[in-house]
């Protein structure tokens, strides 16, 4: 198992937002997890990736067998996870080169290898940035900043696939996307899919899940998942919205 | 009365202080003498307390100071000159353009006084430091860039406190850039050893029309420092001017900068850093004056202050009745890393004419809890996160330095500075 997440609780500003989160993701496994707005998708993801604003309150979480919540955020993206912010954050003055390099060496010396070289590091980025199709101005820009919405999407997934994460969590991914960019974007998740890595799509939405298609489909309604089935779940959900839900679990 | 005993001290040996002092300087002594017993208020006047020495002997070192302190930027050549505390010391000779002139000030009383006579003393305003420097300055540099010369290399001063007792240093540079003449010039402050310092620095730069100059001010010295400086400015019409103060490490900072924008079409761009820890205090004060129509003037101030350092910016633009069409924008940026720093900002805009364009913008804050979040989430070390954007913060500074190598030796020593990394080369670290 890559994670397992165990009645998990956590709140925000003394407000429980997660109560009671149960999910177990295998290797090589896409999950989306979809919900109303305010069910706690984005606290899950927030929570994962270790955002201080949140607390956990009960619960465990098991990442290839360590104790997530027990690691910092930065030892998180080291040890494979990765998370494509639902909004990206603009950092003045930081070039996209510095900040990949920073990053990229830094798992490296956590695994104990080398720093890459800087003409090395220069040819995996352009590899990479190809997969969303960004182009050379991208290294000397400062990170996200005058990105458009598309474009900081697509330099979302072009840091995962600098950094080769075990499980990706994409937050909202589509939100703010045009079709195009929705294409791009979804085409380099595919691109990056391997056997052994894992993918968590978190969105309101069926488009998306057009294009990255999910083994397996959570609802979560009030900070707990109340439903979970295959992929014909996104078409029912798309057909006749939340309520019935709601109403299923007694609203 | 802390003041009083300089007087006095000046009245006890003013022969000594006036050897070789020009007379128009002796007679200007004497209403500097009567200004300051009148209107006695200094910049940092507690800093005065500490018993200094004075040189009024001119009593020079013994050794070669070239070969004791010598200060190269890597791969840039510079025509080098030495102030030692308040003397300009005689470089070998260097082969300048056809008129320049580079000397001691003491040195161009006699071998250029009707150029010095004109020009000195013309930015002046009166003020209790102005006149304290007048009444003690005996040298410094002086610059003579003629008509249409370009000098082709930056000329560097180190001023460098050298002193085994409690040292005061009081000079006075006179810089001329005439009609179409273009200069850079770089000025490093550097202190010795662990003994109190004071110094009180004047420059006065006259910048012809259409000529272009450039004032780059690096200070890298110690917590025993008290640094007292005025830049003063006259710009003609057309006239281009850049000017840009680092504080990296220092203990009383003091940077006042004035300009009068004399002419029409002259453009300035006006700049500072302040990196501060520990018990530092640095203040920058500018105070530009559009006294003509049509001129344009920017202005960038950051500072970055840690632990129980406290910044001051006051920047004072004054638009002088008919300067109509003018510029002046204004944007002071300060980060506070710790529970005690302390930031005071005051932009302060007196507008006496119509059809003007100016702003001026002030924030102080923290880092960005999200970016830092955000870097991290990359796997990238709250550590490392911090210094990537506090180095990003700094940086924007550097892009207003026109000597390549100058920014980016400065970058490399900012990136040292901000990692906590002391320097360790007494007479200049940008030989590191």
């Amino acid at each position: 198992m890559l994670l397992e997440i165990k009645d998990l609780h956590a709140e925000i500003d003394g407000k429980e937002i997660l109560r009671g989160i149960n999910l177990c993701i295998g290797r090589g496994e896409v999950h989306a997890i979809m919900g109303p707005n305010g069910s706690g998708k984005s606290t899950l993801s927030a929570v994962l990736a270790g955002h201080p604003a949140y607390r956990v309150t009960q619960g465990e979480v098991i990442f290839q067998g360590k104790d997530l919540l027990a690691i910092s955020p930065e030892d998180r993206s080291r040890e494979g996870l990765f998370l494509s912010f639902q909004y990206p954050i603009e950092i003045p003055g930081v070039s996209m080169v510095n900040f990949m390099r920073a990053a990229v060496n830094e798992h490296r010396k956590y695994r104990q290898q080398e720093p890459m070289s800087a003409t090395e590091f220069l040819r995996v980025m352009k590899q990479k940035r190809e997969v969303v199709q960004l182009d050379n101005s991208l290294a000397s820009r400062s990170v996200n900043e005058g990105f458009s919405g598309g474009e900081k999407k697509r330099n979302e997934i072009f840091q995962m696939a600098m950094l080769e994460p075990s499980l990706s969590i994409l937050d909202e991914t589509d939100s703010g996307l045009d079709i195009d960019a929705l294409r791009i974007v979804s085409e380099g998740v595919n691109k990056l899919k391997r056997p052994d890595n894992s993918t968590i799509v978190i969105t309101h939405y069926q488009r998306l899940l057009d294009y990255i298609v999910p083994d397996v489909v959570h609802v979560l309604y009030k900070g707990r998942i109340v439903r979970t089935a295959g992929r014909e779940l996104v078409a029912e959900l798309e057909e006749k919205g939340y309520d019935w839900i709601k109403q299923e679990v007694g609203e | 009365m802390i003041l009083k005993s300089y007087i006095d001290l000046y009245r006890s040996a003013q022969d000594r202080f006036n050897a070789g002092a020009p007379d128009w300087l002796v007679e200007a002594r004497r209403g500097s003498l009567d200004f300051l017993q009148q209107h006695g208020s200094l910049r940092e006047a507690a800093a005065y307390a500490t018993d200094y020495g004075m040189n009024p002997d001119r009593l020079q070192l013994k050794e070669d100071p070239y070969k004791l302190f010598s200060c190269a930027i890597p791969e840039i050549s510079a025509y080098n000159y030495l102030v030692v505390n308040d003397s300009f010391c005689i470089p070998g000779a260097a082969e300048l353009p056809q008129g320049v002139v580079v000397t001691s000030l003491a040195k161009a009383f006699s071998t250029h006084p009707e150029w010095v006579k004109r020009y000195f003393g013309l930015s002046h305003t009166d003020s209790a430091d102005w006149h304290f420097n007048q009444l003690f300055a005996q040298d410094g540099l002086f610059i003579y860039v003629p008509q249409g010369v370009v000098l082709d290399q930056p000329v560097q001063l180190v001023n460098y406190m050298y002193d085994k007792e409690a040292r005061m240093a009081v000079s006075h540079n006179l810089i001329v850039v005439e009609d179409g003449a273009a200069a850079q010039v770089l000025v490093c402050d550097h202190a010795w050893g662990e003994t109190d310092y004071l110094s009180n620095r004047y420059t006065e730069v006259y910048v012809g029309k259409g000529a272009k100059y450039e004032h780059y001010k690096l200070e890298s010295t110690n917590e025993h420092m008290t640094n007292i400086s005025t830049l003063a400015i006259d710009q003609q019409a057309g006239s281009q001017v850049l000017t840009n103060s680092i504080t990296l490490h220092g203990g009383h900072t003091d940077n006042r900068v004035q300009v009068r924008m004399l002419g029409e079409g002259a453009r300035l761009s006006l700049n500072g850093l302040a990196l501060g820890t520990g018990r530092q205090r640095i203040s920058n004060h500018t105070d530009i004056r559009h006294q003509v129509a049509g001129a344009m003037s920017s202005e960038l101030f950051k500072y970055l202050l840690d632990q129980a350092a406290q910044g001051d910016f006051y920047g004072l633009i004054r638009v002088d009745e008919g300067a109509d069409r003018t510029t002046a924008l204004q944007t002071n940026r300060n980060l506070c890393l710790s529970a005690d720093a302390r930031m005071q900002a005051r932009p302060q805009l007196e507008i006496y004419a119509d059809d003007v364009q100016c702003n001026h913008g002030s924030a102080t804050g923290q880092l960005d809890e999200n970016a830092l979040f955000y870097m991290q989430t990359r796997g990238i070390s709250e550590v490392e996160a911090r210094h990537l954007l506090m180095s990003a913060f700094a940086y924007e500074v550097l892009n207003n330095i026109g000597i390549e190598k100058v920014k980016d030796r400065l970058r490399l020593m900012i990136d040292r500075r901000l990692r906590g990394e002391k320097y360790n080369c007494h007479a200049c670290s940008m030989c590191q």
